[in-house]
């Protein structure tokens, strides 16, 4: 069984998922983020893949059932939350056990969910390990593993830690952006003379900082929990929790640059970005955003990234 | 009878607008605030005694009056990307400007946003809420992708939860009378409208007239002057001539354009009448159900672009069904994503126009012609 | 020692070559070769012929194929080349062959830039193009006499759509002079938008487009703000360029 991810809000207790992480074949739509672009494209094209599942998080997502209702494959969204309180944490646990037995009547029985959750602690934990220590190892490595590590299932999984030292620059730059496929783009950060300390994005910074659900507790409302309370996603309405968990790692680690990744037409990005570099006027902290047309676009960022190099 | 349509919009219009800057000439608004998106259980809010404004409507009222091109260029270069919906940049123009054709809206006391029409709304409201450094209330609405049980229980917690935290911030209690009295008036006030948009086909009328009054549907529907209003204007409406069997009859499937004065392309489109649109549907709320909760669930649960796309599919083949259109004008609304799928399986050719609801400047007006010439010559030849 | 600064554009290659007290000998450009690896190598030899030992830096999307000292963020060499040039000027419009930007220095240092990130109708590569479908020449632009705003209006932010405008207004006999008129103008009108983030204050306008005649009052229409046209507009990167390689030690 493959079933293709689109989000770090899709948990990966509940049952086997592979995460996406980027397509480099043909597109099949047009119009949305490259992101959801070329996940809808991957699932259609690619005989690999079973079933889809994505969230209802963001407008691309949330129309993303009707450009795959034809592809024939097991269909499955997720009604994330737009809020964090417990009413939310009710009503995810509730959809949680109703996304299993989806998946169980199409594919069978997903096996013990709290050795899910035990894996998934024990990962996580290595991952925080590892991010702790950016500043002084090659960012473009350490992102490249761990897409290459999400894209395994779950028991396959291991954190790559002998990953390349490198010696901290004087340019210490906080990362922030959606998922980033294009990892090319990490390697010309550094090729710029610039060091990546922190980041929060949904496979670095953002699962990092995952909660660890209770494997001997409620399972359903443990999950739901980790998926509303760690550090958020812009889609999920809450920009104030975002800029404060943001705003402290940024402060602690001495960030003397912000870089803003956006996929193109990404929404809930580019009006984070709106508060996010008055927030980092008002500290005096420089800050730039690349707009990416798709998921490998990196070409117009090295002119952007040297010159940010240079005003930091 | 035309003076007493006219009566009842001036006396919405002006009970609306009074706490807009430019006719409050600083004086504060007497009730709370709250800034709302266009779903929003709003019987709630009046039956708190609280007043609320929609920003989406207000950027209408911005492209209609022709001020919205500077807004948009603040918008941008105070880097909310004019990628982003039209609604929003125009609005933070108007903010950041200070500038409006009524001034800028009170300030709110509250904010409350939902995703039951799109998810860029409550992420919208988040830069408000650290604009004004108000509390946000987002509603979350699963529509049809959870289970029914489920999606009610929980959207009727949040609407008592809601109760509560309005009730704090106005200092009233609920009456529950007033607030199933309130959803009684917005039953009335879709009959009604229901009856007027269903004139479209029938009679020599622009959707003009439906694109600009139900605005009201969407600001005052719990009000009992907007079914009175609705059924004046059905009266006055039935007494026009029938509609003529001469033009193409064509469904448009989309926003108004609200910086048009036709709000639609009608200088494009004379050889089309356009007989049907899914957008003065969408305040035709389904208030079914045995309890206050169970009606607002039902109603705000299930708006159209709240609904599974199989579901949009059967509407608007029903809808296309009673207008009798041959074809449809889709937009490919820059602002809007959500709502141009909805156009995915319709069964009638369709020219897909790229366009914005606020900006002017944004569609080839050229393609856009061509596109509907080809349209007419497949309607002809087929 | 003499210091030669190379700004590598996508259209031309701009050369400054500086004296050891820092004055500028020599402003030149030649359009950029095809071959570069294979064709500044040479170049490079005969510079060295003329000027004997030399401390080379370059900037430009084909920086990398000059074997020279180093080379340097072409953002970086404008902002120096600004301060060296026209010192009170500290916004910069710069409209390349392929992009848009805008800059801000102080004493020589950036400070701010933006980038156009919408299609190539906003750069000279637009302006290249349709002189090449109009069968001109560049230099045989005028705009000392344009009305303002031009009378034709492009209505595409997109190069595809605005190239397929313009076949159309050419099938329609217009001349070829309004047709660059409205080109130019698209160009400007485009760059607007990116000086709305820097708030619009006098700028400096610099790139291949300071070279045509009577493009300061027409930018000035066009952008609606001062703007003031340099001596060596097409030339400040590169200067920037020898700027950065009299700073390296001999």
């Amino acid at each position: 069984m493959k079933l293709l991810a689109l989000s770090g809000l899709i948990p990966e207790q509940i049952c086997d998922i592979v995460r996406f992480t980027g397509y480099p074949g043909e597109r099949s739509v047009a119009h949305y983020c490259g992101y959801a672009e070329d996940y809808i494209s991957m699932v259609k094209q690619d005989d690999t893949v079973d079933g889809a599942v994505f969230p209802k998080s963001c407008d691309s997502c949330r129309i993303m059932g009707s450009y795959l209702e034809d592809c024939g494959k097991f269909l499955y969204q997720l009604n994330i939350p737009a809020r964090q309180d417990e009413l939310a944490v009710d009503f995810l646990a509730a959809e949680l056990e109703q996304y299993q037995a989806a998946v169980e009547r199409r594919f069978g029985a997903v096996g013990s969910i709290a050795e899910r959750v035990e894996a998934v602690n024990a990962r996580n934990r290595e991952i925080r390990g590892v991010y702790e220590n950016l500043a002084n190892i090659s960012y473009r490595e350490y992102l490249e593993a761990v897409h290459d590590m999400l894209t395994k299932p779950l028991f396959e999984q291991t954190v790559k830690k002998d990953l390349p030292e490198k010696k901290a620059s004087g340019k210490r730059v906080y990362l922030v952006g959606s998922f980033l496929s294009g990892t090319e783009l990490a390697g010309v950060i550094e090729d710029c003379g610039m060091t990546v300390v922190g980041d929060n994005l949904p496979e670095s910074g953002r699962l990092a900082a995952m909660p660890e659900a209770d494997p001997g507790g409620e399972l359903y409302r443990e999950i739901a929990a980790c998926v509303l309370r760690g550090r958020l996603s812009p889609t999920q309405d809450n920009f104030r929790q975002i800029l404060s968990a943001d705003m402290e790692e940024i402060e602690r680690k001495q960030v003397n640059g912000v870089i803003f990744v956006t996929q193109k037409y990404c929404e809930p990005y580019d009006y984070l970005f709106s508060v996010y570099q008055k927030m980092l006027g008002q500290k005096g902290i420089a800050v730039t955003k690349l707009t990416l047309s798709d998921s490998a676009d990196v070409r117009k960022a090295g002119l952007t990234l040297e010159a940010f190099a240079d005003v930091i | 009878m035309a003076q007493s349509i006219l009566q009842i919009k001036s006396r919405l219009l002006r009970e609306y607008y009074k706490d807009f800057s430019k006719y409050a000439k600083g004086k504060l608004p007497e009730k709370k605030v709250a800034w709302v998106t266009a779903f929003v259980p709003v019987e709630i809010l009046e039956a708190l005694d609280i007043s609320y404004y929609y920003p989406e409507s207000y950027a209408a009222v911005i492209a209609a009056s022709g001020a919205e091109q500077p807004l948009l260029e603040e918008s941008e270069a105070r880097c909310l990307s004019c990628d982003c919906c039209s609604y929003s940049c125009c609005i933070e123009g108007c903010l950041e400007q200070e500038k409006g054709p009524r001034g800028v809206p009170p300030k709110p006391d509250v904010l409350i946003a939902t995703n039951n029409q799109c998810n860029t709304l409550p992420t919208w409201w988040n830069i408000l809420a650290e604009r004004y450094q108000v509390p946000l209330i987002v509603l979350d609405y699963p529509g049809e992708t959870a289970d029914r049980q489920l999606a009610y229980e929980y959207v009727t917690k949040q609407h008592r939860e809601l109760i509560a935290e309005l009730e704090k911030l106005s200092g009233n209690r609920l009456d529950p009378s007033v607030l199933a009295e309130l959803i009684a008036n917005s039953e009335r006030s879709v009959a009604e409208w229901k009856q007027v948009a269903a004139c479209l086909p029938e009679y020599e009328i622009k959707p003009t007239i439906l694109f600009d009054d139900i605005s009201f549907l969407i600001t005052s529907r719990c009000k009992t002057e907007t079914a009175e209003l609705y059924r004046l204007m059905n009266e006055e409406i039935r007494q026009m001539p029938a509609a003529g069997k001469d033009k193409i009859p064509v469904f448009w499937l989309g926003y108004p354009l609200w910086y048009h004065p036709d709000r639609f392309l009608s200088e494009l489109l004379e050889d089309y009448r356009i007989v049907g649109s899914n957008y003065v549907t969408w305040w035709s709320l389904n208030y079914s159900g045995q309890d206050v909760f169970e009606k607002l669930f039902q109603a705000y649960n299930f708006t159209f672009l709240n609904l599974a796309q199989a579901t949009r599919n059967e509407r608007l083949a029903q809808l296309i069904g009673e207008s009798k259109a041959v074809c449809a004008v889709t937009l490919h609304n820059k602002s809007c994503k959500c709502d141009f799928v909805s156009a995915k399986n319709i069964a009638i050719p369709q020219a897909e126009i790229e366009i914005d609801m606020i900006d002017r400047t944004f569609v080839d007006m050229e393609k856009a012609r061509r596109q509907l010439e080809i349209l007419k010559d497949a309607i002809c030849i087929g | 020692m003499y210091r030669i600064g190379i700004d590598v554009g996508s259209a031309y290659t701009k050369y400054c070559v500086m004296d050891p007290s820092g004055g500028i000998v020599e402003l030149s450009l030649e359009k950029t070769a095809i071959r570069q690896r294979e064709y500044f190598p040479e170049k490079l030899r005969r510079l060295r012929e003329q000027y004997g030992d030399v401390m080379i830096v370059s900037c430009g999307y084909g920086k990398k194929n000059v074997p020279g000292l180093g080379n340097i963020n072409e953002l970086t060499a404008l902002a120096r080349g600004v301060f060296y040039s026209e010192p009170e000027s500290d916004v910069v419009l710069d409209i390349g062959g392929q992009d848009t930007k805008v800059i801000v220095q102080s004493q020589g240092q950036l400070k701010r830039f933006f980038l156009n990130d919408r299609c190539a109708a906003g750069s000279g590569l637009f302006l290249a193009n349709t002189s090449k479908l109009l069968g001109t020449e560049l230099s045989k632009i005028d705009l000392t006499d344009a009305g303002c705003p031009p009378k034709i209006r492009l209505s595409s932010v997109c190069a595809v759509f605005a190239q397929s405008e313009i076949v159309e207004l050419i099938a329609e006999n217009t001349p070829s002079e309004e047709i660059l008129r409205a080109v130019v103008w698209q160009i400007l009108v485009q760059a607007k938008a990116l000086l709305g983030k820097v708030g619009r204050s006098p700028i400096l306008l610099s790139g291949g487009l300071t070279q045509i005649p009577g493009i300061g009052q027409y930018a000035r229409r066009a952008l609606e703000c001062e703007c003031r046209i340099p001596e060596n507009g097409n030339f400040l990167s590169a200067i920037g360029c020898a700027l950065c390689a009299a700073d390296c030690p001999e």
